[in-house]
């Protein structure tokens, strides 16, 4: 039933089919002017222990965990930022370091 | 969308930009079902500034911005849309921008990525949520896959394609 509401969906005139795309971005427009994605994402950070000692404020864009594996549990975590544009095609410089958790700023939320 | 498109066409009559193709998830839902994203990615050809190799993308800023556009973070908005301008930045997506084909949106004219061209960069970008969308292409019959064979081949993607294939396409 849902492939059929998707197929439904993929075979709309492109003039609806931007219809909905402005009716989905003027959501996330008003979830992200609400502060209720920045309160998710602030939570979900909030479970991950860096340290000993917490950090400043960390920084509550959305990521996506690339390259170096999945996070290690009970281990310290360093988020190592890259920028996805510029450093995506070279190697991870902590490639196999324990404890080392590299992420991608997106290109785009698209 | 009408008036971001006519925006960037009068910026393509003037000279400021080359061809032009829409990308990501707005070039993928022309084939698929829409889906959320918050600005429209557009692949840009730059035609390289008299006695000077280096491509910028200060041209189309100035120009947007002389018309009242106003900046978002990386993207800029035009009309009711944010858009974000990418210069090709390998084979793959110059030979992406070059076979867009032309297509017709709200009456604008534009050109949009094929199907196997945004999959062959979804690949190849591969994060969780191109892998999603590569998914959905199959899912919904949208791909020409002895098409993409062939980019994928020519731009030396075969084996991420093996394994991704049989990560997520094999049942």
């Amino acid at each position: 039933m849902e492939l059929d509401r998707r197929k439904r969906l993929a075979s709309l005139p492109f003039s609806e089919k931007i219809r909905i795309l402005e009716k989905l971005r003027d959501r996330s427009r008003t979830i992200a002017a609400s502060g209720l994605r920045k309160e998710a994402v602030r939570q979900q950070m909030r479970k991950v222990q860096v340290g000993r000692n917490p950090p400043g404020p960390l920084h509550t864009a959305d990521w996506t965990p690339r390259r170096c594996g999945t996070l290690p549990k009970h281990a310290r975590v360093v988020a190592v930022l890259l920028s996805s544009r510029t450093k995506r095609a070279g190697p991870c410089p902590f490639e196999g370091a324990a404890g080392v958790f590299v992420v991608e700023w997106p290109r785009s939320t698209s | 969308m009408k008036a971001t498109l006519e925006m960037i066409n009068g910026m393509q009559t003037e000279g400021v930009i080359g061809k032009y193709a829409i990308a990501g998830a707005v070039g993928a839902t022309f084939y698929l079902e829409p889906s959320a994203t918050a600005d429209i990615e557009i692949f840009v050809m730059l035609p390289a500034p008299p006695g000077s190799s280096l491509l910028s993308l200060a041209p189309i800023y100035k120009y947007l911005a002389a018309r009242g556009c106003r900046m978002e973070g990386e993207r800029i908005v035009v009309g009711d849309w944010p858009v974000q301008f990418l210069a090709p930045r390998n084979a793959l997506e110059q030979e992406a921008l070059a076979e867009a084909p032309e297509t017709d949106i709200e009456g604008a004219r534009t050109w949009v990525l094929t199907a196997e061209h945004l999959v062959a960069i979804a690949l190849q970008t591969g994060r969780a949520k191109d892998h999603a969308r590569i998914v959905q292409f199959f899912e919904e019959n949208a791909v020409d896959t002895d098409k993409l064979k062939r980019v994928l081949m020519k731009h030396g993607l075969t084996p991420k394609w093996e394994s991704f294939a049989r990560k997520y396409l094999e049942e």
